[in-house]
């Protein structure tokens, strides 16, 4: 074999890992944009302020966000799958969302932001978990500025809070998962 | 120098493997999603990953999802290794051409 037979080999070998990778990207592009959205509208009424009752808008749009996940992530499931991880993760998330739903009824938070602020790091939390077990070091960094940032905004940002976790925070994931699906 | 491993050489089969290897050693890749990225029918990606099986670079899982069949492919550690390998050949020539050659000035 020349070295040109072996240069187009290697480039082959590049393309094919890209392509695959570019698939992940652009499967993952669909979580980014259901939970933009929902963090998008969300949090923009619960700034402005609403007529109706804040928790039964939160209840819907987390059923939209949850139903559609479940949909993508079967589809997801069908094309790659964690031997291990799977069934971990699989039993973690609804753990993660009966304790979330225990430790806000036990604590009471009084003000809107106190149970937003907890269900985010909830979220983040439950990113990084995720990041680890599945050894993806993207999901894992998302998870901790994203924790980061919410918490800054909280403490040193409150009147805003809303407003800022809306537009930055969901407009953001709106749009990274916009780019993820059309650019991957 | 060994030689090239002409099971994985082949050009399908390199972009197989190479997809494969690419994937978190306990993630599997479903048969549709390999189909789809490369491009093949399922008799032509079928053909050669029964080639691999056979020389146990990769393994077939098949099971149920939603009550349809699906069949889900992995690399196993010999196939992984073959490919390291074979990857590593392909660039031992890539910088043996790149090499000056001796007496050159």
């Amino acid at each position: 074999m020349d070295s040109k037979e072996a240069q187009a080999a290697l480039k082959q070998i590049e393309e094919s890992q890209q392509a695959v990778q570019l698939m992940g990207r652009r499967d993952v592009g669909w979580f980014f944009i259901i939970w933009g959205f929902v963090w998008l509208v969300g949090f923009m009424i619960s700034h402005i302020g609403t007529p109706f009752s804040l928790g039964w808008m939160w209840f819907a749009l987390c059923g939209l966000g949850g139903g559609l996940s479940a949909i993508v992530g079967v589809r997801l499931g069908q094309k790659v799958q964690y031997r291990q991880s799977g069934p971990v993760l699989g039993w973690f998330y609804p753990a993660v969302l009966g304790f979330g739903l225990l430790w806000v009824y036990l604590a009471e938070p009084g003000m809107w932001e106190e149970t937003a602020v907890f269900a985010i790091t909830l979220i983040t939390f439950a990113t990084v978990v995720t990041g680890i077990l599945l050894r993806q070091s993207v999901l894992l960094w998302i998870g901790i500025i994203s924790t980061v940032a919410v918490v800054l905004i909280y403490s040193l940002l409150l009147p805003l809070f809303g407003l800022l976790i809306g537009l930055i925070g969901g407009g953001g994931m709106l749009l990274a998962g916009l780019a993820m699906r059309v650019r991957g | 120098m060994s030689q090239l491993d002409k099971l994985i050489h082949q050009p399908v089969r390199l972009q197989i493997m190479a997809i494969l290897v690419a994937q978190d050693e306990e993630a599997q890749l479903g048969f549709t999603a390999l189909r789809d990225t490369l491009n093949l029918s399922d008799g032509n990606l079928g053909t050669h990953l029964r080639k691999l099986e056979d020389a146990n670079y990769v393994q077939l899982n098949k099971t149920f999802i939603a009550r349809k069949p699906q069949t889900f492919i992995q690399a196993t550690p010999l196939g992984r290794q073959k490919f390291q390998d074979h990857v590593a050949m392909l660039e031992s020539i890539l910088a043996q051409a790149g090499k000056p050659q001796t007496g050159d000035k």
